[in-house]
């Protein structure tokens, strides 16, 4: 009678050690699978924006105040860009480099809103002159707010021999 | 010997039984994740057929700012200003792209109104069709080029945006 009892006392405990084996594996199938789920989903971080890029081609085009060798001749923000990189001066008597900072910024911040309770959280415009690939030196670097979610940017690119003029706006989520 | 055999039999149909409950219970887990995992590649699926359609919208918003009707010359991304205003106070143009709205706006620098032939340039936007049930329409940027008249005259271009909405543009 008391060895019956043992051998079901016995065969209960192995039902539920098999019970906790599948309970366990159908667990880790599940933590595995939202784990690849989730991993997946925060991969893009980082997205091209078509719409970044086209906003970075018209604010090249823009034509600014600044006139280097006579007026009406007002260069527009890329050939700005060169007029910085090489540090000339407008004849109004104002640096290029003024001038290309401060038309930039009322262009980002006119075409969007930027804080911490909207959407978009900030940005960062940086203009580069690429020789032979690599860069040589950084004619403008302008930011706001902390880039730490998602971020989408755009390029455009200048030829300006020898070299590229390359400008990159990353706006942060 | 037939109540052993009776006892035995009932102990192998519950074990039976459980099998089947434990069996029945992974199986409806199973089901759950795989609605969890289907649900949401759907969802992902209808995200980037809904992103796809915004993309091409687009496309066809940007085609339409480098049209012949707005162009601006040596330029893909700028339209013509000058152009726009014209194009306006012509009727005939309001089927001309089979759309219900289709408006151009100046960004940057920031001024007010709806322009007309009194107030251009100092003006915001050119409304060119503007009819009912719009939608929500697709928009890229441009710029805006016009030829000043100041300072013995030169070439201008601003920053804008050009909105269309319409069955040529949402539906593509």
């Amino acid at each position: 009678m008391m060895n019956n009892k043992k051998i079901n006392a016995r065969k209960a405990q192995e039902e539920i050690v098999g019970f906790v084996l599948i309970v366990l594996l159908v667990s880790i199938l599940i933590v595995v699978f939202l784990a690849i789920m989730l991993r997946s989903g925060n991969s893009e971080s980082y997205k091209d924006s078509q719409e970044i890029s086209e906003f970075v081609d018209s604010a090249l085009e823009y034509t600014s105040e600044c006139a280097i060798n006579y007026e009406p001749d007002y260069s527009n923000l890329g050939e700005l860009l060169a007029d910085c990189s090489s540090g000339k001066k407008c004849l109004s008597g104002r640096y290029s480099c003024d001038v290309l900072n401060e038309t930039l910024t009322n262009l980002i911040e006119n075409s969007w809103r930027f804080g911490d309770e909207r959407a978009i959280k900030g940005y960062a415009f940086n203009s580069s002159y690429f020789l032979n690939g690599s860069v040589s030196e950084e004619i403008v670097y302008l930011s706001r707010g902390n880039c730490t979610g998602t971020i989408r940017g755009g390029e455009s690119l200048i030829p300006s021999y020898p070299g590229n003029i390359i400008s990159r706006m990353m706006l942060c989520y | 010997m037939k109540q052993l055999y009776l006892a035995k039999s009932s102990k192998a149909q519950m074990k039976i039984q459980e099998m089947a409950f434990v069996l029945i219970a992974i199986m409806v887990l199973f089901g759950l994740v795989a609605l969890l995992y289907f649900s949401i590649r759907i969802s992902g699926i209808n995200k980037s057929a809904s992103d796809l359609g915004e993309l091409q919208a687009k496309e066809t918003v940007r085609k339409l700012s480098s049209s012949p009707e707005f162009s601006w010359p040596d330029c893909d991304n700028c339209i013509d200003f000058d152009k726009v205003l014209i194009i306006k106070e012509r009727s005939t143009y309001r089927d001309f792209w089979g759309l219900d709205y289709l408006k151009i706006e100046r960004i940057y620098p920031d001024y007010s109104g709806e322009c007309n032939k009194f107030n251009y340039p100092e003006c915001k936007s050119v409304t060119i069709i503007d009819k009912e049930n719009i939608g929500t329409p697709s928009w890229a940027f441009v710029s805006l080029c016009r030829n000043e008249a100041g300072n013995g005259g030169y070439i201008k271009c601003e920053l804008g945006k050009i909105y269309a909405s319409g069955s040529g543009v949402n539906d593509e």
